[in-house]
């Protein structure tokens, strides 16, 4: 593995004449937190859908955890991921839901079984893990995804929009587990627009804004003005480098 | 085997399948797992009396093998190329593709997502029949006195159906896929689509199947598939059954059968990576305030658009409308098999027409606003209104085509000038009346959850109960008006009656529609008080 847990050349994704990422260049740390912005149709999702294998790239290279994009066994094996629908069966309970998850990554089982209920106890499901996940709420539903995605210890973790639905104590549960998991080896990459939430827990900032990189930094530094060194907010920032408030929402 | 699914992933996903799809059929409505449980005493009687008459042929067999002539390879050429057919077809649909496939392609390979769908699949595809099939391949080899004659049948039925199933994924897949791929099948899908089933109909209705299906079964009756049946047939004395030939077959199983599912784990890795073709959007057809305004009213008048609108931009949630189709098919061919309109089919005709403009756009007026519906509630518009906008949307398209049917084929059918006249009157009655029985059945029995018309489409259609009542309502109505016009019932009534076959047809008009005001008045004031009195908690 390289010290560098994502690393993009040249990135770039087109649908016939439209432009949806265009030369995305991204040299992400082991054991960070990358805070992804972008507007809606910023092209967020068509990148995060690259560097998980789920969509080829038009141009440009890219490896997730030292395995080329192109070689999807070798990422998948690597990586979870939280799509903005969390991808579960509804007629699964959340128990079921995970070991069934933790048998396809070959989970040794007595440790697949810790694992879950430790997980189930963090996130506040144990009581309801033995329930069809079609009766649970958007909330547990995005929980229940974000246990899956971070069952298997992987080295990197997609995030998008792991904190929608939450209430303000799950979403706090969501923000120290992933501040834990950067504590450890694992590296996250965060597609969000609470900015609060990139703000407390991003080492850097990258802002998406129709297609391509437009500024990317660590917060505070983003936050300082250069020419007159006053202090703004990361949303300041982002109406900023995104064409301002009436540029696109 | 590189590129091969890893078997126990592939296991895992195929019984998860099997639990989640099993639980989706436990959780359907009393009235649907009824309608499946039929189904499965249906295939249960067919096995049984399938099972009696093999034994029956196995006996014939044994005494004078000739009595099977042509059956020996007509049975496994058919078996084959039905098996095929069906799965390709299912494969395109809906057997090809897994739900949460993003969670799936990122925690396994997508070689074991395709093994988990080809092992779930057969069951699902091939299953129904094959099951009978065995069952009855040990009635022949009780009936043939060959005991060993049913592992025999079993194993040719499975290796059979399984090879076929297998050559038939990757076939509908790659289908799926160039579906996928082209623009203009994106653009004109509704027309295409509309064009195939109608082409499916036409096949049906002119008893032409055959022509489609005949050549393709004659070249697999030429080929190595009939070998299964030496397979079957090998521990049969009195067959002329080929070891070598069955060997050779189970050996081109095997051969077959790996080929077909690498061929689908590469097409099913192009369906799911490779960028589908999406042709640009084009809103030429959006509503407008119009002239329907001054008719019925503003608020009614965009009541109607919308259901419209909304039709033209999904028509596939209307499909439920052809399902009963089915009840024009012996009329239709006795008339193209005759050159000319039958005296049945002017009626059944206005019938089917008036009961289709019924169920289009008022079977659910409740469940079918979906997501919209609290906000139509508290918009301030009336329960009379909102139904009325049904209504007219129903009627406005379905009276004038019914009443041209009905007189066309009236004066093209054998009928006499006053049941043609009746047949008009009740084609330009009956559908407004249709329109307003449904609401208020369909106010009565709403549904307000989707159902999957395919695995990636979902529409919120009317529910069995609506459909059934309103189709019983409706046809002891309409049927009464429009079935006393057919020649053969008028005159067995008049001469029940002691009258005259034009009085049958005036009186059982009057009646049909006395019937059908009746409904009408009654399910149309439940349907405005229904919506009036609507509250999210029922």
């Amino acid at each position: 593995m390289t010290d560098r847990a994502i690393e993009t050349r040249n990135l770039a994704k087109r649908y016939g004449d439209t432009t949806a990422v265009e030369r995305l260049n991204l040299a992400i740390p082991e054991g960070s937190v990358y805070g992804f912005l972008g507007p809606n149709g910023a092209g967020k999702t068509t990148t995060m859908r690259m560097l998980t294998t789920l969509t080829k790239p038009s141009d440009g290279t890219g490896t997730v955890g030292g395995a080329d994009i192109t070689d999807r066994d070798a990422v998948v094996s690597n990586i979870g991921y939280l799509p903005e629908e969390p991808p579960l069966h509804a007629e699964l309970t959340a128990r079921e839901q995970l070991r069934y998850v933790a048998g396809l990554r070959d989970l040794p089982e007595v440790r697949a079984e810790e694992r879950i209920d430790d997980l189930l106890e963090r996130f506040a499901l144990a009581d309801d893990a033995d329930r069809r996940i079609s009766a649970y709420s958007k909330g547990m539903k995005q929980k229940t995804g974000i246990i899956q995605a971070m069952l298997h210890d992987p080295d990197v973790l997609f995030l998008d929009e792991p904190t929608s639905g939450l209430d303000p104590r799950a979403a706090r549960t969501v923000r120290d587990t992933i501040a834990d998991l950067a504590a450890g080896d694992a590296t996250v990459f965060l597609s969000t627009h609470i900015l609060p939430v990139v703000d407390e827990l991003a080492d850097t900032v990258g802002v998406l804004y129709d297609g391509s990189l437009v500024t990317e930094g660590s917060p505070e530094a983003l936050k300082q003005r250069a020419e007159t060194g006053d202090e703004r907010t990361l949303e300041d920032v982002f109406l900023e480098v995104t064409g301002g408030i009436g540029g696109e929402a | 085997m590189p590129g091969f699914p890893d078997p126990s992933h592939a296991a895992s996903i195929a019984s998860n399948e099997i639990r989640v799809g099993w639980r989706k059929l436990r959780d359907k409505s009393a009235a649907q797992l009824a309608a499946f449980g039929l189904v499965a005493v249906t295939m249960v009687v067919f096995t049984a009396a399938a099972t009696w008459f093999a034994h029956l042929a196995g006996q014939a067999f044994v005494d004078d093998p000739s009595v099977a002539g042509e059956l020996v390879g007509l049975i496994p050429a058919g078996v084959g190329v039905f098996t095929l057919t069906m799965t390709a077809y299912l494969t395109a649909l809906q057997l090809g593709d897994i739900d949460v496939r993003d969670g799936y392609l990122t925690t396994v390979p997508a070689r074991d997502v395709v093994g988990g769908l080809l092992a779930a699949g057969y069951l699902r595809a091939a299953g129904f029949f094959a099951g009978p099939l065995v069952v009855a391949g040990a009635g022949f080899a009780v009936g043939a006195g060959a005991p060993l004659a049913s592992l025999s049948t079993a194993l040719a039925v499975l290796a059979l159906t399984g090879t076929t199933y297998l050559v038939g994924f990757p076939v509908g897949a790659a289908i799926a896929y160039a579906l996928g791929q082209s623009e203009f099948v994106d653009r004109y899908k509704t027309a295409l689509g509309a064009a195939a089933f109608l082409a499916y109909l036409a096949l049906l209705f002119t008893d032409t199947i055959g022509v489609v299906v005949q050549p393709a079964i004659e070249v697999a009756q030429a080929s190595p598939i009939t070998w299964y049946a030496d397979l079957a047939l090998l521990p049969v004395p009195a067959a002329d059954a080929s070891a070598s030939r069955a060997a050779a077959v189970l050996a081109g199983s095997l051969v077959a059968g790996v080929g077909a599912v690498l061929a689908s784990v590469r097409v099913s890795e192009r369906r799911w990576y490779d960028d589908a073709a999406h042709a640009e959007a084009r809103a030429t057809d959006s509503a407008a305030s119009g002239r329907l305004d001054g008719v019925v009213g503003r608020r009614t008048a965009w009541v109607a658009r919308k259901s419209w609108l909304r039709a033209r931009r999904a028509p596939i949630k209307l499909v439920y409308v052809t399902y009963p189709v089915f009840v024009l098919f012996a009329p239709i061919q006795g008339s193209v098999e005759a050159g000319r309109v039958t005296a049945s089919l002017p009626a059944t005709v206005t019938l089917y027409a008036a009961w289709t403009t019924g169920a289009l756009f008022t079977l659910n007026p409740l469940g079918d606003e979906g997501a919209v519906l609290p906000v139509t509630v508290t918009s301030g518009v009336s329960g009379r209104q909102f139904v009325g906008g049904l209504v007219a949307a129903s009627a406005l398209l379905g009276t004038p085509v019914t009443l041209a049917l009905a007189a066309a084929l009236g004066i093209l059918g054998p009928l006499s000038p006053v049941a043609v006249a009746c047949l008009v009157v009740a084609g330009a009655v009956l559908p407004g009346l249709a329109a307003v029985v449904a609401a208020g059945v369909g106010t009565a029995f709403p549904k307000y959850e989707a159902t999957s018309i395919t695995r990636s489409r979902q529409a919120v259609v009317p529910s069995l109960w609506a459909f059934g009542v309103y189709t019983i309502v409706f046809l002891l109505a309409g049927g009464v008006a429009t079935g006393v016009q057919t020649p053969v019932v008028a005159d067995a009534l008049g001469n029940l009656l002691g009258v005259s076959p034009a009085a049958v047809h005036v009186g059982g008009l009057a009646l049909g529609l006395v019937l059908a005001g009746v409904a009408a008045v009654i399910a149309g004031r439940n349907a405005v008080r229904a919506f009036d009195d609507y509250t999210a908690d029922g």
